[in-house]
């Protein structure tokens, strides 16, 4: 494959192009294999923890943090930059053969010029007609506007004449509008990563937290959550939301955190709603700023704090606050309920931990104090009560016959997981995708077309030549062609319509 | 009645008797067998056979010997014989060579044998060959739209012809080309699709070239091409397939933008090789390209076949394709004959219910 | 009864399958009109099974008006579904049967592994899916998957034809299929047509991801493995616009961007269990 002579060769060669996306490609292939640090920070401790070999290697390499790593988004910088410099060679888009090249001017050699330059084109065909001048022409343009060509060029000189006709120009610009989208929706990601920001606050019920970006409190109301009836999966769940402006909120010194200068202040209220998954809270984004910062509700879960549980013990039902322990009535016997798992797993080396932060499997940690005396931490499983867990010195865990007591129901105080999110590059991206779609239909769905016809008087009549151009390959236009030409001759006067219909059922087919 | 045939094909005619024949031309022979007198009759007349087929209750009028019932699965009886005199005279007539050894004649299961048999190919030069069917139908519309058949004679082609749709499609009879340029053809066809597009060079003007260029213009093919070293051959057979003649230094050039190459040069060296193929590829833009080497020696260098996208077929390729075709026509001949003895059996059952009919009626007419 | 209505759609597909088979092997146009027929029939059995199963699913209040594709019973059976309408409607255009053998797997696979794997109870929608989006994201995502299943059965044959006629020695297999040229051309016009509408899939998985979540694109696994997919069709279409080349290479790239369709599919559901591998190894 030849490179291109001139500057910027390199970048616009194919092979380079094709290398790039297979490297883009390839790493974020990586991000999905090992595990990265914007979602599952744990798992990379214990990735390099396990690894430590080759983990610290991998991690200087950015390679858990693979899709905000500097070498990654150069890499789409570079990508962009490469489109660019492709297409900046074709401003504007190569019209696929032009009218004429200059030199080719109708002035000086009318006939073999031009008909050398005819030649150039992959469909040919002539014939001689007994129609001239004024006819021939109303018929051409008649046959242009059935067909739908548009004239987009004549020219006549010393009797010669030339018209050019198109069809679909608007394919010409589909591939370089896609690619410049491309370079737009890129540009946008690029304006989110320096101006917007994006970061989860979670809001416990009934409290009240700051914001990272914004100089905002935001309370927790009430959090709803409905489930399918039978099932743990939520059906629903929404945040009662009020956002309050603290004017007195004032950067640390150190850049990261908000305090206080005056901790009694309220703050202005913003706004008050009732979030859904699909239905955000959008608020201004303030003074300087384009767009609107908006909160989502995005997740929510128990964070192992509960306001109370409700054990079973024969037929009484008592109810215990957390870490509150409780006098089991008839008995001196306490129960203290310190820890909930919303999802509880035994992990390994035989540990409890919770693998979600929704109420799968809730299990309850109980310790039980006699007289100064206390068992082995106990987990009862709400879902299952037959099932008992002893927890040993370290944290181990051991199977252990139930004990006549049963959790009937947990009482967690949720947290509503929400996302403050600002993003003023969304509109960009937004119109580069739409540009985006418009290139690639434009491109692949219209099929762009375009005739050439000379006519030049002699003899008895004229003589006519046409060439044509075709975005696409002889399988779709060919027969097209064939069918216009032989159309063109029956309307003057060149073919007679049995000819027409003999050629038509391939008898006629190398007149 | 009875089905009679006299007749001559390849396996016993000379090429010049044969030529001779076909020469008169079917209507021509029809109306002088009218004026004779026939009154049902088909004429096959093809390159590699002529018969003449005919029912014997339509003797010419005026000779029926009366009384003598033929059945068809009698031997040949009187009438019969004097039939088939009459149609070997008629046959020595028309070419004007007395004819006796060359001839056969057959009649009843015989001859509706024969021509079911000829309809299946099965009696072909080529066997299984497509042409034969076609030519028995055209026989049979001439004969039938000049009102030279009757009920019996209208019933046997019939069912010849389905025979012959029958045998082709049930057995293997009649897949495969079974010539050289045919294969090459329907290669080509693998390679592109419909050749409407396609733009041939021929390089070499001689016998072999020729014949390829017969071949491919049947394919239909969008442009072809004509170079030799020599100017004026190369002029004379553009000229007479209507292709472009170029120039022979100018055919590198062209091997940019044609898909079929024929190379079929006297040149003791090969001409196209991969060093000069190298760079016409690249400019080709992965189109496909076919090579023909029907040249001896070989035109075209062997290690041209490695390159991508071009697909390299040498005469020897070409002939083992051919013998492999022709070698399971054969296999399928057994079942092919089998099928046309049992289409045979069925035909005569049904004939031989309808004669007893007809022998009822007749008696029945007789008492009366 | 929906769910029998979708059995029979599988047991036709594999029919139909199996009778393409056979018509690849031997000559009979029997076979390709029967094939025809019996896959028509399949594909309106499972279109009628789809509607049950859609009023089924809007019993529930929550899953009103949406599709029912929110499990992998539902987004398999959609893709076995558009798997063989893109053959009824490509293949049939062109009378292209023969290529059935090569594509009509993926729809017996699919549909297969739905009935066998994958549990069709019908469940409501989490909060994140109750969007309209849901009715329109995933099937044009799928539908592109599914013409590039086709692309890859054409590419295959492809691969098979060029073989053999480049072998110098081609059997019967090679009359049977269709043309090189042919082949690479509708191989290319698959994906060419296609191509927009992955795009079209993704931005659209983009906005709702925004509208939802806030965030237009987070790099999480599916995201990131149909961008690779999109990454691969490219090289795709470079290779043959801007580099010149057909046939043999472009198939080879057209059936990794359908590996990676697979993947993106399947395969990404096994990643987080991958990540654990990864992290608890040692």
């Amino acid at each position: 494959m030849t490179v291109p002579k001139g500057t910027f060769s390199l970048f616009r060669s194919v092979r380079f192009n094709i290398f790039l996306f297979s490297i883009l490609a390839g790493s974020s292939a990586l991000g999905t294999f090992l595990p990265q640090v914007g979602e599952a920070p744990e798992k990379v401790e214990a990735f390099l923890l396990a690894h430590t070999a080759w983990g610290p290697v991998l991690n200087s390499l950015g390679l858990f943090n693979v899709y905000h790593s500097f070498w990654f988004m150069g890499l789409l910088g570079l990508m962009a930059f490469d489109i660019v410099v492709c297409k900046l060679y074709k401003t504007p888009p190569d019209a696929g053969l032009n009218h004429l090249p200059p030199e080719f001017s109708v002035q000086e050699k009318p006939d073999a010029r031009l008909e050398a330059v005819l030649d150039l084109k992959p469909y040919r065909s002539q014939w001689k007609t007994p129609q001239t001048g004024k006819a021939l022409e109303h018929v051409l343009l008649g046959f242009f506007e059935k067909r739908r060509y548009h004239l987009e060029y004549s020219q006549s000189s010393g009797g010669v004449r030339l018209w050019v006709g198109t069809r679909h120009r608007m394919q010409r610009w589909g591939s370089y509008v896609s690619h410049v989208s491309l370079v737009v929706v890129l540009l946008g990601a690029l304006i989110k990563t320096i101006f917007g920001f994006e970061e989860m606050v979670p809001v416990l019920e009934g409290g009240s937290k700051l914001a990272e970006h914004m100089p905002w409190e935001i309370y927790l109301d009430r959090f709803e959550v409905s489930y399918y009836p039978g099932t743990m999966t939520p059906s629903r769940f929404s945040s009662a939301l009020r956002v309050y402006e603290k004017a007195s909120l004032k950067r640390a010194p150190d850049g990261k955190d908000w305090y206080e200068e005056d901790p009694f202040e309220e703050g202005r209220l913003l706004a008050q709603k009732t979030i859904l998954v699909n239905d955000p809270l959008v608020l201004p984004a303030g003074p300087g700023k384009l767009g609107r910062v908006k909160i989502y509700q995005a997740s929510w879960g128990a964070g192992g704090m509960f306001r109370s549980v409700m054990l079973k013990i024969g037929e009484r039902t008592l109810e215990i606050p957390q870490r509150t322990p409780t006098l089991v009535p008839g008995t001196a016997i306490r129960v203290e309920a310190d820890m909930l798992l919303p999802s509880f797993v035994v992990a390994p080396g035989n540990r409890a931990e919770t693998d979600s932060l929704e109420l799968k499997n809730p299990a309850v940690r109980f310790i039980f104090h006699h007289q100064g005396n206390k068992t082995s931490p106990l987990w009862l499983f709400k879902n299952w009560p037959e099932l008992c867990f002893a927890e040993g010195e370290n944290g181990v865990l051991r199977h252990a016959p139930p004990p006549p007591f049963r959790l009937a129901s947990v009482e967690p105080i949720l947290f509503s997981g929400l996302q403050v999110g600002y993003d003023p590059g969304f509109p960009v991206v937004l119109v580069g995708s739409l540009g985006l779609l418009v290139g690639l239909s434009s491109l692949f769905y219209l099929h762009r077309r375009r005739v050439w016809v000379l006519m030049k008087p002699g003899g008895s009549g004229s003589a006519v030549l046409a060439g044509a151009w075709s975005s696409r390959g002889p399988r779709d236009f060919q027969k097209e062609f064939d069918g216009m030409m032989t159309e063109l001759k029956v309307h003057m006067g060149s073919l007679s319509e049995t000819d027409r219909s003999r050629k038509k059922h391939g008898e006629l087919n190398r007149v | 009645m009875n089905i009679v045939l006299a007749g001559l094909s390849h396996k016993s005619a000379s090429v010049a008797l044969r030529e001779a024949l076909a020469a008169v031309g079917v209507p021509t022979v029809l109306e002088r067998l009218a004026a004779e007198g026939w009154e049902e009759m088909v004429v096959l007349s093809t390159c590699n056979r002529f018969e003449l087929y005919t029912s014997t209750l339509a003797l010419p009028s005026g000779e029926d010997p009366a009384g003598t019932r033929n059945s068809v699965q009698g031997a040949a009886t009187y009438n019969d014989v004097e039939t088939m005199r009459q149609l070997l005279e008629f046959m020595e007539n028309l070419c004007g060579q007395s004819l006796g050894q060359v001839v056969y004649q057959k009649s009843g299961q015989e001859a509706i044998h024969h021509l079911f048999s000829v309809s299946a190919g099965l009696d072909s030069l080529v066997v299984g060959e497509a042409e034969i069917l076609g030519q028995v139908k055209q026989a049979y519309e001439i004969s039938r739209q000049m009102g030279r058949t009757g009920k019996s004679l209208n019933t046997l082609f019939q069912r010849a012809l389905y025979v012959g749709k029958l045998v082709r499609s049930h057995t293997g009879i009649s897949t495969g080309q079974t010539s050289v340029a045919s294969v090459a053809v329907q290669l080509a066809q693998k390679i592109f699709g419909s050749l409407s597009e396609s733009q041939v060079l021929i390089l070499g003007a001689g016998k072999m070239a020729e014949l390829s260029a017969k071949h491919l213009l049947s394919g239909n093919v969008k442009r072809l091409l004509v170079s030799n070293r020599t100017r004026e051959k190369g002029v004379a057979l553009a000229q007479k397939f209507d292709a472009e003649a170029v120039r022979w230094e100018a055919f590198p050039q062209l091997l940019e933008q044609v898909d079929i190459v024929i190379a079929s040069t006297g040149s003791a060296r090969p001409i196209l090789t991969s060093q000069l193929l190298g760079p016409v590829l690249s400019s080709r833009r992965g189109r496909s390209l076919f090579l023909i080497d029907i040249a001896m020696p070989r035109d075209v260098e062997e290690s041209v076949c490695r390159l991508e996208h071009v697909y390299l077929y040498t005469l020897e390729d070409l002939k083992e394709i051919v013998e492999e075709n022709v070698s399971k026509r054969r296999e399928e001949f057994a079942g092919a004959r089998v099928l046309v003895e049992e289409e045979l059996l069925k035909f005569c059952e049904r004939d031989k219910t309808r004669v007893s009919y007809v022998e009822k009626t007749q008696a029945g007419d007789a008492r009366i | 009864m929906e769910i029998g209505f979708f059995k029979t759609a599988a047991a036709l597909y594999t029919v139909s399958m199996v009778l393409s088979f056979g018509y690849l092997l031997s000559k009979k146009e029997r076979l390709s009109f029967w094939l025809w027929k019996i896959l028509s029939v399949g594909l309106f059995c499972h279109v009628v099974s789809f509607i049950l199963r859609t009023r089924t699913f809007w019993q529930i209040p929550e899953n009103r008006y949406f599709l029912p594709i929110n499990t992998f019973f539902g987004a398999l059976s959609y893709l076995a579904l558009a798997v063989a309408l893109v053959f009824w409607v490509v293949e049939g255009r062109h009378r292209l049967n023969i290529l059935g053998a090569f594509v009509l797997p993926w729809a017996c696979l699919a549909s297969g592994a739905a009935v066998v794997f994958a549990d069709p109870a019908i469940s409501g929608l989490v909060p994140a899916l109750q969007s309209y989006w849901i009715n329109i994201h995933p099937m044009v995502l799928m539908t592109a998957y599914a013409a590039f299943a086709n692309a890859f059965g054409v590419g295959l044959a492809l691969l098979i034809q060029e073989h053999q006629v480049k072998s110098r020695k081609p059997s019967l297999l090679c009359y049977r299929l269709p043309a090189i040229e042919d082949l690479d051309q509708l191989n290319y016009r698959i994906i060419a047509v296609f191509f927009p509408v992955l795009t079209i899939g993704i931005i659209m998985g983009g906005v709702w991801a925004y509208n939802a979540w806030g965030r237009f694109w987070g790099w999480d696994a599916k995201e990131t493995w149909a961008l690779i997919t999109w990454f691969v069709y490219v090289i795709y279409l470079h290779m043959r616009f801007f580099g010149g080349v057909r046939g043999r290479k472009t198939v080879y790239v057209s059936m990794l961007g359908f590996a990676s369709v697979i993947f993106t599919f399947v395969g990404v559901n096994y990643l987080s269990e991958l990540h654990g591998y990864l992290s608890s190894k040692g």
